[in-house]
């Protein structure tokens, strides 16, 4: 009788088996091709770990529904946002490796402040920006980076602390890049009260 | 053998290839994460990744009449649209940029990505106390008497439920991916 198959499952998740299942599978290649294809499944969701799929971003399927001439929306919420307007303060490169950069500019214009940003994408698929600041002014007081909507920019979320001109951070896979694509510097008063935007930019200018 | 996603439902895919655009776009909804993921780790770039997105599902549109819907595992095909997107335009770029899959190491890295891609969406699908169980062990490395206690299951529920979900997995991946 062939071994059960609950207990190849538990055997390829590193489970002991029985002395009497061993010797059956030592005995049996239709029982160890099974575990061999349970062990290779087990084997790809530990090396998955917590990894996830990565949605494309809302604004993906109206362009290929628009190449296509379909006239069909999914259920998608209300995606069928228009494409942010090209932006004066940013300008684009892609340097044809594996990142995007782009600029921020000053947002008070007497200021020679700007940044520079990179997007890429590591092998997790997590999308990694890193930013640069070149100001003047106060070196002292926090600096936070926000990503900020383009359709209305009263709604931002905070992206996080730069460590003196420098920072790194993941963007969560929820955030359409598409919409929430102004990135802003912004730098906490001396005494601690209120934020003031130091340069800003709109990543759909690498795009 | 063909997995049970009501995407690949018969009278789905049969909608699809007599033009049915509703099918078309449940189609992409189901499928087009991990399109796109799998453009995302071999490119590297969000913009070329959803570029290889945009041309699989076109070119998915426009190829619907040449298939048969008896035959087809649609997640398979998109998959191997999205490859040979990818293959050509790692021949367009002459192999000179690195990230690209070229030559036969990339092939392998890819289809590495490949499998493992399956599996991480095939986990994803499945519902959430039979993820939650095979999480336990495949993450956390806990026995299935632990999970049982953990989870306040009986160890053979436990058992049974952790073999269903590897099998689902193993399925797809076979599937999709021709691996055996
Ligand atoms: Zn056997």
């Amino acid at each position: 009788m062939h071994t059960d198959p609950d207990l190849l499952s538990l055997a390829a998740l590193g489970e002991p088996l029985e002395p009497d299942d061993h010797a059956h599978l030592v005995g049996c290649a239709e029982c160890r091709d099974q575990l061999a294809g349970l062990q290779r499944v087990v084997e790809l969701g530990r090396e998955a770990g917590l990894e996830r799929l990565q949605e494309p971003p809302a604004h993906l399927w109206d362009r290929i529904r628009d190449e296509l001439g379909l006239s069909v929306a999914p259920e998608r919420g209300a995606d069928a946002f228009p494409p942010p307007p090209a932006p004066a303060s940013a300008t684009g490169r892609t340097d044809g490796s594996d990142r995007a950069g782009f600029d921020l500019g000053a947002v008070d214009p007497t200021s020679r402040a700007t940044a520079s940003v990179t997007l890429s994408v590591d092998g997790h698929g997590r999308r990694i920006l890193q930013l640069a600041l070149e100001a003047d002014g106060p070196q002292h007081g926090l600096r936070h980076a926000w990503l900020v909507r383009h359709d209305d920019p009263s709604r931002r979320e905070l992206l996080g602390m730069l460590d003196g001109p420098f920072g790194v951070w993941t963007i969560d896979q929820s955030l359409d890049l598409g919409l929430w694509s102004v990135l802003e510097v912004s730098q906490r008063a001396e005494d601690g009260v209120g934020d003031e935007a130091l340069v800003r930019g709109d990543l759909a200018a690498i795009s | 053998m063909v997995s049970t996603h009501d995407e690949d439902d018969p009278a789905v895919v049969a909608a699809f290839v007599a033009g049915d655009a509703d099918a078309f776009a449940r189609i992409y909804e189901r499928w087009s994460p991990l399109v796109y993921s799998l453009a995302l780790r071999s490119l590297k770039q969000i913009r070329a990744a959803e570029d290889v997105t945009e041309h699989v599902f076109t070119t998915a549109w426009d190829r619907r009449a040449s298939i048969d819907p008896d035959q087809l595992v649609v997640s398979a095909w998109l998959i191997r649209l999205t490859h040979d997107e990818l293959a050509g335009r790692a021949d367009a770029a002459g192999g000179a940029v690195t990230t690209a899959p070229g030559g036969p190491a990339g092939e392998a890295a890819e289809q590495d990505i490949i499998e493992r891609l399956s599996v991480t969406d095939g986990l994803t699908h499945l519902d959430a106390p039979d993820r939650r169980v095979l999480q336990l062990a495949l993450v956390d490395h806990l026995s299935h008497d632990e999970i049982a206690e953990r989870t306040n299951l009986p160890p053979l529920a436990v058992r049974a439920k952790i073999h269903q979900s590897l099998m689902t997995l193993r399925d797809q991946l076979e599937v999709q991916t021709g691996a055996h």
